[in-house]
């Protein structure tokens, strides 16, 4: 079994804020309560400040934590993806959607709700963008154009014409 | 439900190519998403069990998890 190695990116380096913030488990480990009722199972908790990809590869291996980068199936490698106005947008969307369910449950992280904030934010800048150039993503997003730009084709169903 | 809203976006999650059809797995997958078990299933369990959810942490994750868990549908209509 190949083992997952993050490759040369912010997982790296960034091993995580969970050493600075005193975690007792390695990033690849959870927490679970010292007392806990009787008869109930636990999922091990995600700790405080986990080691993150960065967009492209978050999007890429299908989790924004390495620590979450569970083997059960042959690794595709990642990175295959094709740059693009689309798949960076893509990209942070999905960071951002990684990013606030570890944020429902980890409300206290500040790093990981600036990281958010940062995302969301580049997020905003790249629909502006994308929209111009190729079109509404909402329908709100078709408001102040001669005609109403929304029915336009393609859809996401559409093939690309190559 | 009156206080959930599907707001559509003209995109996908994950960029996907499909290079040939084929009916028979596509069947499989449908039923993944809207058979018994499946995540539409699934997606309202978590957004029914909300209400009675007393953490605010995990109203706001059933809610999530609840809307996340719909997302496959923009996948399986364009097979």
């Amino acid at each position: 079994m190949q083992v997952n190695k993050p490759q040369n990116n912010a997982a790296q380096k960034n091993n995580g804020m969970g050493a600075a913030l005193g975690n007792a488990c390695s990033d690849r480990q959870g927490t679970l309560p010292e007392c806990a009722p009787l008869a109930v199972p636990y999922v091990p908790f995600q700790q405080k400040g986990p080691a993150k990809y960065n967009q492209m590869e978050g999007l890429a291996t299908g989790t924004l934590f390495p620590g979450l980068n569970l083997p059960f199936f042959k690794a595709v490698e990642p990175g295959k993806l094709t740059n693009t106005a689309l798949t960076e947008l893509m990209a942070l969307g999905f960071a951002i959607q990684e990013l606030g369910l570890y944020l429902d449950t980890h409300q206290n992280d500040s790093e990981a709700l600036e990281l958010f904030t940062k995302y969301v934010e580049l997020e905003r800048e790249g629909r502006k963008k994308y929209i111009a150039m190729y079109g509404p993503l909402s329908m709100a997003d078709a408001a102040g154009q001669s005609t109403y730009t929304w029915v336009n084709n393609p859809w996401p169903w559409d093939k690309e014409r190559k | 439900m009156s206080d959930s809203m599907f707001r559509y976006e003209k995109k996908l999650q994950y960029p996907i190519n499909i290079k040939n059809s084929n009916p028979q797995l596509a069947s499989f997958i449908i039923s993944q998403y809207g058979g018994p078990d499946g995540e539409l299933s699934a997606s309202l369990h978590y957004l029914s069990q909300r209400y009675s959810m007393p953490y605010p942490e995990l109203k706001a994750l059933l809610t999530d998890i609840g809307t996340e868990e719909s997302v496959p549908v923009g996948y399986h209509l364009s097979i």
